[in-house]
């Protein structure tokens, strides 16, 4: 599933914050430095800064609440931020009003005018820019046909399939070609299979006019199929952003991993360096330094063995009772227990059995698998509210 | 929301209801309580006492029962067609299947007059070609006439609330019978009838609350021999000025037409339960063997000649004189003629006391102009309470207070003016005020329901969506919310007018003799002899019936896709 774009960007490691050092200057395209707004009491964005370049597709990904939308209508111009500053091409945008920003923004209930049929929707914006009568008709009917809506003109939005209206609010925001085009959890409403459809012909449109544009969503799949680099947001903060390879592989935080399916989080205790003291027993984990943390086991790095095959060079071996296993393709997801902690792997199917109730050993590459996060807490502070 | 700004909004809608709806009642009420020593019951057993009273109860149920059943007999058939098959035309079908249920009245028994009186197109054609000197068909005044113009009316219920219900049914279910060993009898029992059991019941109590409380079609189409309760009323009430008997019968009209109102709404509630519903396209095939193509296109004719034929024989009627044989009338050349429009403002009487029917119009008009201002100004103070307050606790208990005037018999409410109203601190007996305000109560809950979907889709959303587009404050306002609003006052404003232009029931009870309106004159030229009379009748039924309508076609046309809430 995770498609792989190679893309020209700069190679950043793990862990956010790098932009917060950007410095001001003529950045070409979306620079948003240190925003900050609350809602009465409530902190929706605690300090954001990111960055889009021209052409550059960002997914913004985090659970509902941590503040993606506020950001969008913040970039967008609908909300002022009470603190941090919107630049395009390095000119400060905290004069301009939404409606002279030149930005597009799908919403994820894509609020089309109910009283307008889809003609006169994707028009909206064209007629508001002013362009002749002529060409707004050429251009909707260009829309159209890219949004794959041709015929649909004269039909009234209201009858519309949930898909159709989709479609009719990507036209409608791609029509006037906005310099950035913001999409707010523009699948949310639609089911899956017509999302996993939807999702193919917005990303080749999107490549297609090489938009600019920042997309929400709390779904791991759309953002990483998606995006040439993802931001991860958790309470109103970006916990991390790269590329979607790098986020999956080395996971910034705790609650990064939990987010993105990781759940296998066991406390832990470095005592001598390189070795950390867990509920599991003692797990190698090269270059730890003492303390306490977090040990994240992924749950794609374990294999399958015979419990008297011979342990390979600098690996490491768990036992425990297989609780439960499902079939999953090509792998199996099963649900280990060892030394009574629970802990899920996906393995590979090929040639394997797999039975509940059954002792298995597993044999794990440290090196792969483990991830160490040092003075975090209890994975419970990793929820995802 | 606050609390207190809601309460503001509701405060000016809410003292109207006090006013002219709790007040009324309540007065009737009093009247009816007064005359017995024994409260409550004691008036209402004292009014069932009297044969009269029992005999007017009796026909009311009977023949509501009756008509009820002949209803279902016509729609199910109906229903089962538009449910589940697809088919060219079935839009107009279904378009003109409700055409007579937002018809006046008069209008209806005009067209039955048109079509099967003794000056209608039958009795004329036959007159002529069987050289007969009276008209063959005897079909006024009697009961088939009030049962067929009551089929006429209601079929549409039938057809959309057992249609929609029906054509949403998985037909999946039935092929699952089937499977399972049942035959195409065992099928119907077992499955269709009881899934369509709620829908059935509930279309039928509706049906049986419009033609309970019929009050035009009898008096119009039924003639003297028959009288329903709300005919009684009416009788007692101006006829006879025994207001006291006339409130006792409203009052068991009330307690009559409440309890089914009530009982309507737990099962028309039963009926939004989800039941593995389906969308149409799904449910419904096309005639595909010529047999079920000619079974259908007869069932469709038949209702389509059903449904039309009454209008037409009415609008053509207006047009013709075809009466040139009869000695007593003015001679009039046969043929097509525009006479009966231009007598509307003749007053060839002389009479200072006529009122020509060009009167009539002007009249109406000044009303439902009156009527469209007022529900309005109370409306929309209402609907914006409902759209921006939601489901807050004070929404929830008023919202029901509305209805209540739409399950009050219209002689009813009528009564309940002429008994609270006629002195002070109120005294509007003598004020052509009194229909406008009649004709509020009911059109109110309509202006309602149609101006607050409009104000809860104009969500701040739209407002930046339009200004995300490039949008200035002052565009969005112009092409986004002014627009929304605006085509809902004008569906609103539609709604009120064609009921203030139709209203017959409260109108013919407080309507000043010398303030008649379109249906009030109609009642009363259809109830004087003449050919001209019976002609102006026509001319004016026939304008009433396009100005109708017009409006609902307007309403349909104005209204946004998902706005429907009735």
């Amino acid at each position: 599933m995770l498609q792989q774009r190679f893309f020209t960007r700069p190679k950043k490691g793990a862990g956010g914050g790098e932009d917060h050092t950007a410095q001001m200057g003529n950045h070409p395209g979306l620079q948003i430095v240190d925003i900050h707004k609350s809602f009465g009491s409530k902190l929706a964005l605690a300090g954001v800064s990111l960055q889009v370049l021209p052409g550059e597709i960002l997914a913004v990904l985090g659970p509902s609440g941590c503040g993606k939308s506020t950001l969008l209508h913040i970039i967008a111009g609908l909300e002022t931020p009470e603190r941090g500053r919107v630049l395009w091409d390095g000119v400060d945008l905290a004069g301009t009003p939404a409606h002279q920003r030149g930005f597009g923004l799908m919403f994820q209930d894509y609020a089309l005018f109910p009283h307008m049929n889809v003609f006169q929707n994707v028009a909206f914006g064209l007629q508001m820019a002013g362009l002749p009568p002529a060409e707004t008709q050429a251009r909707v009917a260009e829309t159209l046909a890219l949004v794959n809506l041709p015929e649909m003109a004269q039909r009234d939005v209201n009858t519309l399939s949930g898909g159709e209206q989709q479609r009719v609010a990507l036209g409608r925001a791609l029509a006037p070609r906005p310099r950035l085009l913001m999409l707010d959890e523009p699948l949310g409403a639609l089911d899956r299979a017509l999302r996993e459809r939807l999702l193919l012909e917005l990303l080749a449109i999107l490549r297609r006019l090489q938009q600019t544009a920042i997309y929400v969503t709390h779904d791991q799949e759309e953002a990483f199929s998606l995006a040439d680099r993802v931001a991860v947001m958790q309470a109103g903060r970006i916990v991390q952003s790269g590329a979607p390879q790098d986020i999956y592989l080395h996971p910034a935080t705790p609650f990064v991993a939990r987010f993105l399916g990781m759940g296998n989080l066991i406390e832990g205790r470095v005592n001598t360096p390189g070795q950390v003291e867990t509920a599991l027993g003692a797990l190698p984990l090269p270059g730890a330094q003492p303390g306490t943390g977090l040990v994240l086991l992924r749950p794609d790095a374990a294999e399958l063995v015979a419990a008297d095959a011979p342990l390979r060079a600098g690996r490491f071996r768990l036992q425990g009772e297989l609780r439960a296993c499902s079939f999953r393709g090509r792998t199996w997801q099963a649900e280990v227990v060892t030394r009574g902690v629970a802990l899920r792997f996906e393995l590979p199917a090929a040639g394997q059995v797999c039975a509940a109730g059954q002792p298995v050993t597993l044999e794990i590459d440290p090196v792969q698998a483990l991830q160490w996060y040092p003075g975090a807490v209890s994975p419970e502070s990793a929820d995802l509210a | 929301m606050r609390v207190k700004s809601l309460a503001l909004l509701w405060m000016a809608p809410l003292g109207f209801l006090a006013l002219f709806y709790f007040y009324p009642l309540g007065s009737i009420l009093q009247l009816s309580f007064a005359r017995s020593a024994g409260g409550a019951a004691g008036a209402l057993l004292e009014a069932l006492r009297s044969v009269a009273v029992r005999e007017a109860l009796w026909f009311t149920l009977w023949q509501a029962a009756l008509s009820t059943l002949l209803t279902l007999l016509v729609g199910l058939p109906g229903a089962y067609l538009l449910a589940r098959y697809q088919f060219r035309g079935k839009s107009w079908l279904m378009a003109l299947a409700s055409v007579p249920f937002v018809l006046p009245t008069p209008v209806v028994a005009a067209a039955f007059h048109a079509l099967l009186g003794p000056r209608g197109w039958a009795n004329q054609l036959l007159m002529s070609l069987l050289q007969l000197e009276t008209p063959p068909i005897a079909f006024v005044n009697s009961l088939a006439a009030i049962l067929a113009a009551h089929v006429f009316y209601n079929t549409t219920i039938v057809l959309r609330v057992v249609g929609d219900f029906w054509s949403r049914l998985d037909p999946r279910l039935w092929q699952a019978a089937q499977a399972l060993g049942a035959s195409r009898r065992q099928r119907f029992l077992r499955l269709t009838l009881p899934l369509l059991a709620p829908a059935i019941a509930a279309a039928s109590l509706l049906v049986f609350i419009f033609d309970f409380t019929s009050f035009g079609v009898i008096l119009l189409l039924g003639g003297p021999r028959f009288a329903t309760l709300e005919v009684a009323i009416y009788q007692q009430a101006t006829g006879l000025f025994n207001l006291p008997l006339a409130a006792a019968l409203s009052l068991i009209q009330l307690v009559c037409t409440l309890s089914l109102t009530v009982i309507y709404s737990r099962l028309s509630a039963r009926l939004s339960r989800p039941l593995s519903l389906r969308p149409r396209t799904y449910t419904q095939q096309r005639l595909r063997t010529w047999r079920t193509r000619l079974a259908a296109g007869l069932l469709a004719g038949a209702l389509l000649v059903f449904f039309t034929l009454p209008l037409a024989a009415l609008a053509l009627r207006s047009v013709t004189s075809i009466e040139a044989r009869s000695r007593l009338d003015r001679p009039a050349a046969p043929g097509l003629t525009l006479d009966y429009y231009r007598e509307l403002g003749v007053n060839r009487r002389g009479s200072l006391f006529y009122v020509t029917p060009a009167t009539a119009i002007a009249i109406s008009l000044g009303y439902a102009a009156a009527t469209v201002l007022l529900a309005l100004a109370l409306g929309l103070p209402v609907a914006w309470a409902l759209a921006r307050g939601g489901d807050a606790p004070l929404n929830r208990w008023l919202d029901p207070l509305l209805l209540l005037p739409l399950g009050t018999s219209a002689v009813t409410l009528g009564l309940g003016f002429i008994v609270a109203l006629d002195r002070p601190p109120l005294d509007l007996r003598a004020s052509p005020l009194l229909p406008p305000l009649a004709h509020t109560l009911v059109a109110f809950p309509f202006v309602v329901r149609s101006l607050a979907p409009a104000l809860r889709s104009v969500r701040p959303r739209l407002r930046q969506a339009a200004a995300v587009l490039g949008a200035s404050p002052w565009q969005a306002l112009r092409r986004i919310e002014l627009p929304i609003i605006g085509r809902a006052l004008l569906v609103g404003a539609a709604f009120a007018f064609s009921i203030s232009m139709g209203e017959f029931g409260a109108t013919a009870v407080i309507a000043r003799p010398e303030y008649p309106t379109i249906p009030i004159a109609i009642y009363r030229l259809l109830s004087l002899p003449g050919s001209l009379n019976y002609g102006q009748a026509m001319a004016l039924s026939a304008i009433l019936m396009a100005v109708t309508a017009g409006s609902i076609l307007a309403i349909d046309r104005l209204r946004t896709g998902e706005g429907d809430e009735f």
